[in-house]
């Protein structure tokens, strides 16, 4: 309750905390789709929150944390892809570009809205679709190690992972849909 | 390849420099499909939170608190956040075995843990039960943890412990700001201070307060969340979060009324199978079985004046034998577990003073009624004892108000010879009392005797 009088008021060390927390699973999100891989994306995180902390003082509201961040995250990355030089793996920055702008229109509520349905629709596989779909985020070769242990090649297991993911994005989106139908009416 | 596929296959690191470049071609023209990949991100990253979850579930605690529900995600996302801010990379988790923290000291304490708990010996995540005695923990983050027994302490990660149960008190200097303390009921972040915490499992109670500096305590399953500075506290329940502008209140021990203690009568006594007085010591009432032959077991028998108590009202009833050790013969010698057994009859005080008791003239078991069993690990040489079974509630209260008379034996013989003497402590023990029946009105108290 004291909280709520002190969003009027000047934000304070601890807002910059909560509000960090609160958003950086979405800040997470929006590198991951201009960044190549997860290690990059924890790199330029970490560096954009100490930016975020020093600059914290610029913000003037609390609904005004996410855009701000996403405008020093979106810096961050593009900085961090010019360091990678001329890699194959990265995208145009034609691309990145376009991409980043559309990210960025992506609120709080949405990311929120599709997690929740991720957990809901990841449920609905069997225990084994459910590992196999976390495995390239459970240590390195994880994949190849169940790819050993069921007997089928990696490569298989790579297409029905691919397979699996397309199912998995097909009821989060249809969940989120109904949500707004929902909320709506 | 389906350009849904070659996202899929980007996203988890097996496109190659070709694909991608294709990839990258159709995204300049498609303004559908970079939805599309914006779109699959944000699954890839949730995806990940999920994995990070469950791989640090798998790490340690296995308790059913542990289990991650919908009202606490945001709470671990938070965690997460607070861990990556303060340069742990997420990532980090997957390289285990990861040092969290240092057991820097402990103070007569002992331990139930499958991690080392000597002190100076580094720790990696898991969990920490500190039985008795005090520990100091210090998290590789800087953030130092005095632990008060008995109590059960999570190591999660150098920025984020959780205590299950106890109190502790934690010291969070500069470098580990944003340290998190999670409880079953919510979680502290902390602003550089000192803080306690104590966790009450029962009552599903926790209590944060500040010593020096602020915290910010959140009650996920209401969002609710509250800042402390100065001396201020707070209460998290299943109601939600209390705050309380100052220390917090001492703890008061509910009052008792519904609860009466009778003491064994002064003529509690133990026999041995060869008679021979000098195997027993007034202090001490004793329990032993031989693996064969008589000649060295020991019995013992009390009883309890029940002729001035009107016991209608009682419902429930406790038989508390306290353990203390008297260094009589091996534990090693032992079953690793020994069971007791309580026998009853109604009758007279027993008169030890007058007859001198002998093996061979005191109570059998086959002359009374079996009451109740307990069982006592090898290994413990202290604790409260005793059985509260029906057939003992149902004893007392049929022979009320008469005296009555229990025999203890032990069930469990030794397996080899010179095998430990059990012993309990008797009336005229300096330390413990002798045996005592309690009697509850109310049935839902929590009298388990053998806590």
């Amino acid at each position: 309750m004291a909280d709520s009088e002190q969003s009027q008021k000047q934000l304070s060390e601890g807002d910059f905390m909560r509000l960090l927390m609160k958003h950086e699973p979405a800040l997470r999100a929006f590198s991951r789709s201009l960044l190549p891989n997860w290690n990059l994306v924890d790199e330029v995180i970490q560096e954009s929150s100490l930016t975020l902390w020093e600059k914290f003082s610029q913000l003037e509201s609390e609904s005004g944390f996410l855009p701000w961040a996403k405008v020093v995250v979106r810096f961050k990355c593009l900085s961090a892809i010019r360091d990678l030089g001329r890699d194959r793996h990265v995208f145009s920055e034609g691309v990145l570009e376009l991409l980043a702008d559309e990210a960025a229109e992506m609120d709080a509520e949405e990311h929120v809205a599709a997690m929740q349905a991720l957990r809901v629709c990841l449920a609905k596989f069997s225990n084994p679709h459910q590992e196999l779909l976390l495995a390239p985020y459970s240590g390195e070769g994880r994949v190849k190690d169940i790819a050993e242990q069921s007997g089928k090649s990696a490569n298989a297991l790579y297409k029905l992972l691919g397979r699996l993911r397309e199912k998995l994005s097909g009821c989060v989106h249809e969940s989120i849909a109904k949500g707004a139908l929902g909320h709506g009416a | 390849m389906e350009p849904d596929q070659l996202i899929h296959r980007y996203l988890i690191g097996e496109a190659s420099g070709d694909e991608i470049a294709a990839l990258d071609e159709l995204l300049a023209h498609d303004p559908a499909l970079r939805r599309k990949l914006i779109f699959e991100a944000g699954t890839d990253a949730g995806l990940r939170e999920i994995a990070l979850e469950r791989l640090s579930d798998e790490g340690g605690d296995t308790s059913p608190s542990n289990v991650i529900g919908f009202p606490q995600m945001g709470a671990l996302l938070v965690m997460a956040a607070a861990v990556t801010f303060l340069g742990v990379a997420l990532w980090t988790v997957f390289s285990k075995p990861q040092i969290v923290a240092t057991l820097v000291s402990s103070e007569d304490a002992s331990w139930e843990s499958s991690l080392p708990t000597m002190p100076g010996s580094e720790l990696t995540a898991g969990s920490l039960k500190l039985t008795s005695g005090m520990a100091t923990i210090r998290f590789r983050s800087g953030a130092e943890v005095v632990l008060e027994a008995p109590a059960n302490l999570v190591l999660e990660t150098p920025m984020r412990g959780k205590l299950l149960s106890g109190a502790a008190v934690i010291d969070v200097p500069d470098e580990a700001i944003g340290f998190v303390m999670e409880t079953p009921d919510g979680f502290a972040v902390d602003y550089g201070t000192r803080f306690a915490v104590s966790v009450d499992q029962e009552e599903e109670n926790s209590a944060f307060e500040v010593l020096e500096g602020e915290i910010k305590v959140h009650h996920p399953s209401s969002g609710q969340e509250v800042h402390l500075s100065g001396r201020q506290s707070s209460t998290i329940n299943g109601a939600g979060l209390m705050k309380i502008d100052g220390p917090l209140p001492e703890k008061i021990i509910a009052p008792s009324g519904d609860r009466m203690r009778i003491s064994a009568n002064p003529d509690a006594f133990s026999v041995v199978g060869n008679d021979e007085t000098e195997y027993l010591h007034s202090d001490f009432l004793m329990a032993k079985r031989s693996r064969s032959g008589t000649v060295f077991d020991r019995r013992s028998l009390f009883s309890f004046d029940l002729s001035e108590q009107n016991l209608e009202s009682y419902t429930a009833a406790r038989l508390r034998l306290n353990l203390v050790p008297a260094g009589i013969g091996f534990a090693a010698h032992l079953p690793v577990s020994n069971r007791f057994l309580v026998y009853g009859k109604a009758g007279e005080p027993l008169r030890a003073e007058q007859l001198k008791p002998a093996w061979g003239t005191i109570l059998k078991p086959e002359d009374c009624e079996l009451l109740g069993a307990f069982e006592i690990p090898r290994s413990q040489k202290r604790g409260t004892f005793g059985i509260d079974t029906p057939e003992f509630v149902a004893f007392i209260k049929a022979n009320a108000p008469n005296n009555v008379s229990l025999l203890l034996i032990r069930e469990t013989a030794e397996l080899e010879r010179g095998g430990l003497v059990h012993t309990f402590a008797n009336d005229s023990h300096p330390e413990a009392s002798g045996p005592i029946l309690e009697l509850y009105q109310n049935p839902n108290s929590d009298h388990d005797p053998n806590k």
